[in-house]
């Protein structure tokens, strides 16, 4: 921590907490409709696809996620991911950014990204996951290589929201 | 939002320095793919807009599902677009989809970031620029969004 009046007054301040979780080595695991919604996904060495952040203020909450998705089904299907907080914010959100891949096994593996922007109450706990949601059948497919397996957040604009 | 002295704040807190700008679709499902020039939302109106005090980079952030009916491959785009133009001279970034996936649903996003000047009115919507007669967007909170937020404000 640092008093502003040891800061620089021409520079901007230091403001903002970032939070950076991304997956560590490449797996795959075939996703149905047999997987139960809300599954957090693996990052590839035992870990889990979540971030956490405990605002000292009111603040919002942008998170994206990005992922590569394939399908060894010659057909087309569709599944569904999200970004999930562990509570309501406090607009009562529980999932935003809902993604819908749509993969082929003739199309091989395709990249899709996300984003959701929760709104935080002060001192409070909360993880954000990126979680698995639905399936129209067949198999879906994802890689958890850091290259392509990662989310991001960021916290803004603290105590200005009401 | 109040200016505040800078006296009157914490030591130990983060400065309020960002603004924050957020549109979710109002939920009234499937909507035909509006034509080249108009913006999504079906009179929702999929757009944010800020005014900034300083010179700031705005960063937007937009995504909606959408699908193709099944049995033919063809195109539609949409463009994220920032009016008036920004400090570059930009005013659109575009992202393209060829479909037919079987009819199925999918997501499309797009990302971008504008460069504005102080004390103006800008507004970024997501607008149709390849219309295609065959392709179909959904308007729900939780798959057709858009959001932004300034920063940098006062730093260029």
């Amino acid at each position: 921590m640092t008093a502003l009046g040891a800061l620089a007054a021409n520079q901007p301040p230091p403001v903002g907490a970032a939070q950076v979780k991304r997956g560590v080595t490449d797996s795959y695991t075939n996703y149905t409709s047999s997987v139960a919604y809300g599954t957090v996904f693996p990052d590839g060495a035992g870990g889990l696809m979540q971030i956490s952040a405990t605002p000292s203020r009111r603040c919002y909450w942008l998170i994206t996620a990005e992922m590569i998705w394939s399908s060894p089904d010659g057909q087309w299907s569709r599944g569904d991911w999200a970004i999930g907080l562990n509570q309501a914010d406090l607009d009562g959100y529980t999932q935003l950014g809902q993604c819908i891949i749509s993969p082929h096994s003739a199309v091989g593996w395709m990249s899709y990204s996300t984003a959701a922007m929760f709104r935080l109450e002060a001192n409070t706990a909360y993880v954000a996951s990126m979680n698995w949601r639905y399936s129209s059948g067949y198999n879906q497919q994802f890689s958890t290589g850091p290259l392509w397996h990662k989310m991001f957040g960021l916290l803004l604009a603290e105590a200005e929201t009401v | 939002m109040s200016p505040t002295a800078l006296g009157a704040r914490r030591s130990d807190m983060p400065l309020p320095v960002h603004s924050i700008q957020r549109n979710f679709g109002n939920n009234t499902g499937t909507q035909n793919w509006p034509a080249a020039g108009v913006t999504f939302g079906a009179g929702w109106n999929m757009q944010i807009g800020v005014r900034p005090e300083r010179r700031c980079v705005w960063v937007v952030e937009a995504q909606m599902i959408l699908y193709r009916t099944a049995g033919a491959w063809s195109r539609a785009d949409w463009g994220l677009y920032c009016t008036p133009a920004d400090l570059n001279g930009k005013t659109f970034q575009q992202a393209a989809n060829t479909d037919e996936h079987g009819g199925n649903w999918h997501t499309d996003a797009m990302s971008c970031v504008w460069f504005l000047e102080a004390n103006t009115s800008y507004v970024c919507d997501m607008r149709s620029i390849i219309t295609d007669a065959a392709h179909f967007y959904y308007m729900s909170y939780i798959h057709t969004t858009i959001v932004g937020y300034t920063i940098g404000d006062g730093v260029y």
